[in-house]
């Protein structure tokens, strides 16, 4: 009893505390400066429309550098939480006909559907994080559709590393190329034509390896739990 | 604002769940549940009076001013939070997934998901 | 210079490669690893030597070829590298721990661990505050993740409990960010730093949220019962890292975003580090789980050091000041703490009890001396300077409260820390073979070596300390390191080292009373290493601890800066508090003598904080009239000496150390070392002189706590059945007559006060050794079991004997003259109520020194003892020395008054009324008149006493010689022979007379605090209920609570 009670005392004073924070916010007509940097930066030094892209890659690439690695330790926590020796083999069910077929014919499409979102993520919505999810999504229909499916390991811990260090690499030759203050720095390759696929520097390679990275760490953390949830 | 007030709920119910529900699977549930509550808050943050996305296309026509910079036809919102959204996302996920993998390895050694089980260490 | 950038390039790179190289062999994925943990050490360390040459570089990165505010920056200035230096330093000690888990489990968890270390890193380098959240997250998730090398329930339920608090914490955090975004429009700490407050609360909270997320991932009280649970249960490679690298990075992190707070929340916080350290500390008391204890004091030392921070911010200190402090606190947290996990991972069991198999284990019992007496903020450790430092700052600008808080935490560590260490040194508790694998001693060599290297660096380099000051530190570790040697070779050495640094390096820089205190001090200590020197083998232990004390006191008498005297008053503790620990039964009287002395010392902190620094190079003695000194810091300065010197009500601890140590040590102890207690309430009053007359309240009352101290001391010991008790209690009474001696004020008083104290020396040393020599060939100490033991130890007899009539004051010795002096002075001051009562207490000091003669050697000899023999030579040299110093100064009182006079004359001066005439004195006051001539009284006593033993022999000699069993037994025998003993209970009848006075109600008021305190640290930690959710809601709690003293509107 005097827990919930105290439960209750702890979300109305964290509703308190959130108050000010609603009644102070007001509604912004304005960019920031800052923002407005970034938008006009993201046309004018990068030549590339979509400016959150701007941000993501180049801006605040290091965050995402952060975040790559995030999604690649939490990959590696899981499969190392989950991927005992002794583990129990799981007793598989096969799906239904339909949703094989379904499956096999949709993952195919799902898969070009991402590769298509990262390589265009400096033009439109999306990019690498949002391409390789679908891609990872694909996969897992697979699992889902067809519980014998299994992976390539190999491939898929070629395709994790070597993309993590490509991303790194292509970071890399910005100080190489342009100068010390130029890590993850894309304009090393050409600026292209504006609103066109190969603009905008390195970004393209960039986020499409992030994609790749991105599909490749999320099949294996589908990986890693399909196995083990398996009975 | 909507979105702001709608992701302070979520994680008021999300707080709500992490403290009052039993289940260790539920507790990682309101746990999620805060980081969208946060996701939202952070995309209200960003939000600009009947502004588009921040994507200079076709649909929003510019051009350059005398000091290097552009003038936008219509307003855009704030690019920040987007991108800052996309690496919260990110960070959510793999602490839910290393959540949810503690939850099952915990309940293949102990068999009980019940966080009122795991009292061992205390004082 | 270096570009930060590929450092974390580097290990970006290795980690994502070190999942394919792994396949190939897991030799080459460590070898990776060790490389870019090594590649980044080189590289913080060619930053600062770059730096070192060129202070004004720029140390800011930015990234992808934009300005400042558009990127991220990194900053890799001199703090920062060192910084790297000290993470990346931990990770690869770390590393090499986890070296076996790591060979066995493979590519992930080095992946994960490099992750980990990458984080730290980030986290000190980014100058953006989202940059920060990531890199938390990358720390945190590479340390969730690693919690899975040990897999078992409590780990893994424990690693939810972690996660979630991580969790939600970070989640705060975020939302701050985003909402400080909102409100300021950067990203950038530095722009960020320069701006004003934004006046809205909303802007508040947002703050509150950012300084909340880290500050919960530092783990406060009473909010950090996961990290607790996560402590105790994880392996301690990964605890080690936790608390360590996890640590030292959040706390940069807050560092660097504190200048942000507001005024309330910077007290808010401030408040609450502050709490946190006490708390913790409270709570610990009660623990005994190792691991979970260090949980405990991870927590304490974090608060510690937000409390240091906070405060100094508020104070306005300047940053290179401030900044000195939190790194001397942070080093040594992060040092110690790590070494300390890493040791609890070699042992079988966590209790604490099981540490004593450490003792006969080798190095891993001196790092973990080291470990402790380094987080104990004894010197010379870093945290030691950064504490005074801190102590220095609060108490110049008066901030008394935080002062106190601080102490208090201060004696709770202390409390802990001592009983573990006590519970592994002491030698009541027998200790198991330890298997140690010898790979998990390099790192806790590479943090001890750190460790020591930093503190002498530290010592060496500090502009308040002469390369003196670390002298005893130096003697510790020379002596320690040939502590294999037998006890004679060391015992020679350290004669020969203490007597050349003595006669040229202390002597000749002093002024008369410091020569006389140097002489007391270490002469004592010198004559009574003989002693020490009758052990066969090695005697472990021994030696360094003595070198360090001895050194110590002599430093205290040079000492010219505060902070020297500080620091020679602690490591004299810290030498003194081993050789009572080695004591058989030495561990409850140890750790007691430990705490009353750091409450002292203590006290003695703060009077110190609230005088201006003195000179450097001059001893304190000369600077005491230029050193204004006020009413309260002169209080608490007495109070600190009059601990050390057992004045009655604080005395708890004094029959136990000085009577549960080794033999030789409690006389050294007893004789010496509460010298030092003299010296410091010399120098106290020196301070006052010219100030505050005899006649005053304060000195009369001093002057009474002085006589009472006296009549008590004697009283209790009057009831001793064990002599060594009983040499306890004589020396507290001792002790009485000189603290009544000082208050006089006069020089009268004075010249009888230092007189009382080297005739103490003297008496009191020949005492204990010739009874040491009893003890040793008896094996007891309670005096009823001995007897007759005149004839088997006829040297030990006289020694007593000697002893016994210069203490009780009777012609013709040297305790005739002190007691003579201290009456008169007492007299001329008109205090003659007080000069009654040291009058009896004389008379009762008669009892015991007769009980202790008459029992020890005259009366029959038991039969148990028939074959008792004389003490070895070792024991008898010094007795030889101080039996001459007795003589000498009985027959020639002028060799000792004279000098005395004059260097009293230094401070007051002597009146016109005292002077010589030949041999003899003489007093010529108002109120009084008296001379004294001590050669004449020697002759006329020696004629009295020759003229009856001359006559007696001659009649002896028709004696006839009884067997000594020669008589029968009557009726039955007695159920417990020894309480026939005529020792046994011997003052009966006065027991019934004043008995009343000496019922422990001192020792029953200090067990009461003690056991209070217990019971409250023992419901505090049932805060701590185990349940993962519970310790959620008292995160919310706490941050709800911390937010309503915040008062936003």
């Amino acid at each position: 009893m005097i827990k919930y009670l105290l439960v209750f005392v702890a979300i109305i004073g964290v509703a308190v505390m959130f108050y000010p924070l609603v009644e102070d916010f007001g509604r912004s007509t304005e960019l920031h400066p800052l923002a407005q940097d970034y938008v006009s930066g993201s046309v004018t030094d990068l030549n590339m429309p979509n400016s959150v892209t701007a941000v993501v890659v180049t801006y605040r690439g290091l965050d995402t550098l952060g975040e790559v690695t995030v999604l690649f330790l939490a990959t590696a926590g899981v499969g190392f939480l989950l991927s005992r020796k002794n583990r129990i083999v799981a007793v598989k069910r096969h799906g239904s006909e339909f949703l094989k077929t379904g499956a096999s014919f949709l993952s195919p499409l799902i898969i070009i559907f991402g590769v298509y979102i990262f390589t265009h993520g400096h033009l439109s919505p999306g990019g690498g994080f949002q391409g390789g999810v679908v891609v990872a999504s694909a996969i897992l229909l697979m699992v889902l559709a067809d519980l014998s499916f299994t992976f390539s390991h190999g491939l898929l811990h070629f395709s994790e590393s070597l993309s993590g260090a490509v991303y790194v690499l292509l970071g890399l030759l910005g100080v190489i190329l342009i100068g010390a203050d130029s890590f993850l720095d894309p304009r090393y390759l050409p600026m292209g034509v504006y609103l066109s696929l190969f603009s905008s520097g390195a970004v393209p390679l960039i986020y499409s390896f992030i994609g790749i990275k991105v599909g490749a760490e999320l099949s294996s953390i589908i990986d890693s739990l399909h196995e083990e949830g398996g009975d | 604002m909507l979105v702001l007030i709608g992701g302070i709920l979520l994680v008021i119910i999300g707080i709500w769940a992490m403290l009052a529900r039993k289940n260790i699977i539920r507790i990682v549930i309101g746990f999620s549940i805060v980081d969208t509550g946060i996701h939202l808050i952070i995309v209200a943050v960003g939000y600009i009076q009947n502004a588009t996305a921040p994507i200079i296309d076709s649909a929003v026509p510019f051009e350059k001013t005398a000091t290097d910079g552009i003038k936008l036809a219509s307003k855009v919102v704030d690019p920040v939070p987007s991108a800052l959204v996309l690496t919260a996302i990110v960070i959510g996920l793999a602490v839910t997934a290393l959540l949810l993998s503690f939850t099952i390895r915990l309940f293949k050694v102990n068999g009980s998901l019940n966080i009122d089980d795991y009292e061992e260490l205390k004082w | 210079m270096v570009n930060p950038l590929v450092i974390i390039a580097m290990f970006l790179g290795a980690v994502f490669l070190i999942a394919l190289l792994d396949k190939i062999g897991r030799s080459l994925s460590m070898t990776l690893m060790f490389m870019v943990l090594t590649a980044s050490c080189i590289m913080s360390v060619w930053q600062i030597t770059q730096l070192f040459g060129n202070s004004g570089a720029a140390t800011d990165y930015i990234t992808a070829g934009f300005r400042a505010p558009l990127s991220i920056v990194l900053r890799f200035g001199f703090l920062e590298a060192i910084l790297v230096l000290i993470l990346n330093l931990l990770g690869m000690l770390g590393a090499i721990y986890l070296g076996k888990e790591f060979c066995e489990q493979g590519a992930k968890p080095i992946a994960l661990y490099l992750t980990a270390i990458l984080g730290a890193t980030g986290l000190i380098l980014t100058r953006d505050i989202f940059n920060t959240f990531v890199f938390l997250e990358i720390l945190s998730i590479a340390t969730y993740a690693l919690i899975a090398i040990k897999q078992d329930k409590n780990s893994l339920a424990a690693g939810i409990k972690y996660m979630l608090a991580g969790g939600l914490s970070s989640s705060l955090f975020l939302v701050g960010v985003v909402f400080a975004y909102r409100f300021t429009g950067t990203l950038n700490i530095d722009v960020w730093l320069g701006m004003p407050q934004v006046p809205k609360a909303g802007y508040q909270v947002a703050v509150f949220l950012v300084a909340m997320g880290l500050f919960i991932e530092l783990k406060p009280f009473p909010a950090n019962g996961w990290a607790l649970d996560l402590y105790q249960s994880a392996h301690s490679g990964l605890g080690a890292i936790i608390s360590s690298v996890n640590t030292a990075a959040l706390l940069y992190v807050f560092y660097k975003v504190i200048p942000l707070f507001s005024p309330t929340l910077l007290a808010v916080i401030t408040g609450a580090g502050l709490a946190s350290f006490i708390l913790a500390n409270l709570v610990a008391l009660r623990q005994q789980n190792a691991k979970r204890l260090l949980g405990y004091s991870s927590t304490s030392q974090t608060g510690l050091i937000i409390f240091a921070m906070g405060a100094m911010l508020q104070l306005k200190v300047p940053s290179e000041l401030s900044l000195m402090v939190v790194f001397g606190l942070l080093i040594t947290n992060l040092l110690a703490k790590s070494g300390l996990f890493w040791l609890s991972g070699i042992m079988q069991s966590q209790g604490l009890k099981s540490w004593a198999d450490l003792r006969h284990s080798g190095s891993p019992a001196v790092h973990f001396a080291l470990f402790i007496i380094a987080l104990a903020a004894l010197p010379p450790f870093p945290a030691f300077f950064a504490k005074w430092q801190l102590v220095q700052l609060l108490g110049a600008t008066k901030a008394w409260v935080w002062l106190a808080g601080l102490l208090l935490g201060s004696l709770l560590e202390i409390v802990y820390l001592f009983r573990w260490l006590g519970q592994v040194f002491s030698r009541e508790n027998e200790p198991k073979p330890l298997y140690i694998d010898a790979l998990k001693l390099v790192p806790l060599l590479g943090v001890s070596v750190l460790l020591v290297g930093l503190s002498l660096l530290l010592g060496r380099f500090h502009p308040e300390l002469d390369i003196s000051a670390i002298y005893p530190v130096l003697a510790f570790i020379l002596i320690g390191a040939l502590d294999f040697l037998p006890a004679r070779l060391k015992g020679l050495l350290l004669i020969g080292i203490t007597g050349y640094w003595a006669w040229f390096g202390l002597l000749p820089s002093l002024p008369l009373m410091g020569q006389v205190f140097v002489l007391i001090l270490v002469g004592g200590s010198i004559a009574q290493i003989f002693g020490f020197m009758r052990y066969q083998r090695a005697a472990e232990g021994m030696f360094p601890s003595l070198a360090l004390m001895v050194f110590a006191m002599g430093n205290l008498v040079v000492a010219g800066t505060k902070l020297e005297f500080f620091m020679a008053w602690e490591l004299m503790t810290l030498g003194s508090y081993f050789l009572v620990l080695r004591g058989k039964n030495g561990r409850f009287p140890a750790l007691s003598y430990m705490v009353f002395s750091s409450l002292g010392a203590y006290l003695l902190l703060a009077a110190l904080a609230m005088i201006p620094n003195t000179f450097k190079g001059y001893p304190l003695l000369i600077q005491t009239a230029f050193i204004p000194m006020g009413e309260i810091a002169g209080l608490l300065a007495l109070l600190a000496f009059l601990i050390k010197l057992g004045a009655v009500g604080l005395h708890y601890w004094l029959p136990g150390a000085y009577s549960e140590a080794d033999d030789e040590s409690s006389s050294i102890l007893s004789s010496v070392l509460s010298k030092a207690g003299v010296f410091g309430l010399m120098l106290v009053l020196l301070m006052f002189l010219g100030k505050i007359s005899g006649n005053s309240i304060s000195m009369v009352s001093l002057g009474w706590i002085g006589v009472a101290t006296a009549f008590f001391g004697a009283l209790m010991a009057v009831f001793q059945e064990d002599a060594k008790r009983l040499l306890a209690y004589s020396s507290m009474s001792q002790m009485g007559y000189i603290i009544a001696g000082f208050s006089l004020m006069s020089h009268l008083g004075w010249v009888s006060a230092v007189y009382l104290a080297i005739n103490h020396l003297l008496f009191k040393a020949l005492i204990f050794m010739a009874m040491a020599g009893v003890f040793l060939r008896t094996g007891t100490r309670n005096m009823y079991e001995m007897g007759g033991l005149i004839k088997k130890m006829p040297i030990a007899f006289i020694s007593v004997l000697m002893g016994i009539i210069a203490v009780s004051g009777v012609p013709p010795l040297s305790g005739f003259g002190s007691k003579w002096f201290i009456y008169t002075s007492l007299i001329e001051q008109g205090r003659v109520l007080q000069a009654a009562l040291a009058f009896f207490s004389s008379a009762i000091s008669f009892l015991y020194l007769y009980k202790l003669i008459h029992t020890v050697f005259l009366g029959q000899a038991k039969p148990q003892l028939s074959n008792v023999k004389e003490a070895p030579i070792w024991l008898i040299i010094p007795q030889a020395i101080f039996i001459m110093a007795i003589m000498a100064i009985s027959v020639f009182p002028n060799l000792i008054t004279k000098p005395l006079s004059l260097a009293v004359g230094d401070f007051i001066a002597k009146p016109e009324w005292l002077s010589w005439d030949g041999y003899n004195m003489v007093l010529a006051s108002p109120w009084l008149k008296g001379n004294w001539n001590g050669n004449l009284v020697m002759l006329v006593t020696m004629g009295v006493f020759m003229t009856p033993l001359i006559w007696l022999i001659l009649v002896n000699a028709k004696a006839q010689k009884v067997k000594q069993f020669n008589i029968v037994y009557a009726a039955e025998r007695p159920y417990k022979p020894w309480t026939t003993h005529v020792a046994y209970n011997m003052f009966a009848h006065y027991d019934k007379a004043l008995g009343f006075l000496v019922k422990p109600r001192i020792t029953g008021f200090y067990n009461g605090v003690a056991e209070w305190t217990h019971s409250f640290a023992s419901t505090l930690s049932r805060l701590y209920t185990g349940n993962g959710q519970t310790y959620l809601l008292h995160i919310f709690l706490y941050m709800i609570f911390l937010y309503s003293l915040l008062g936003v509107n």
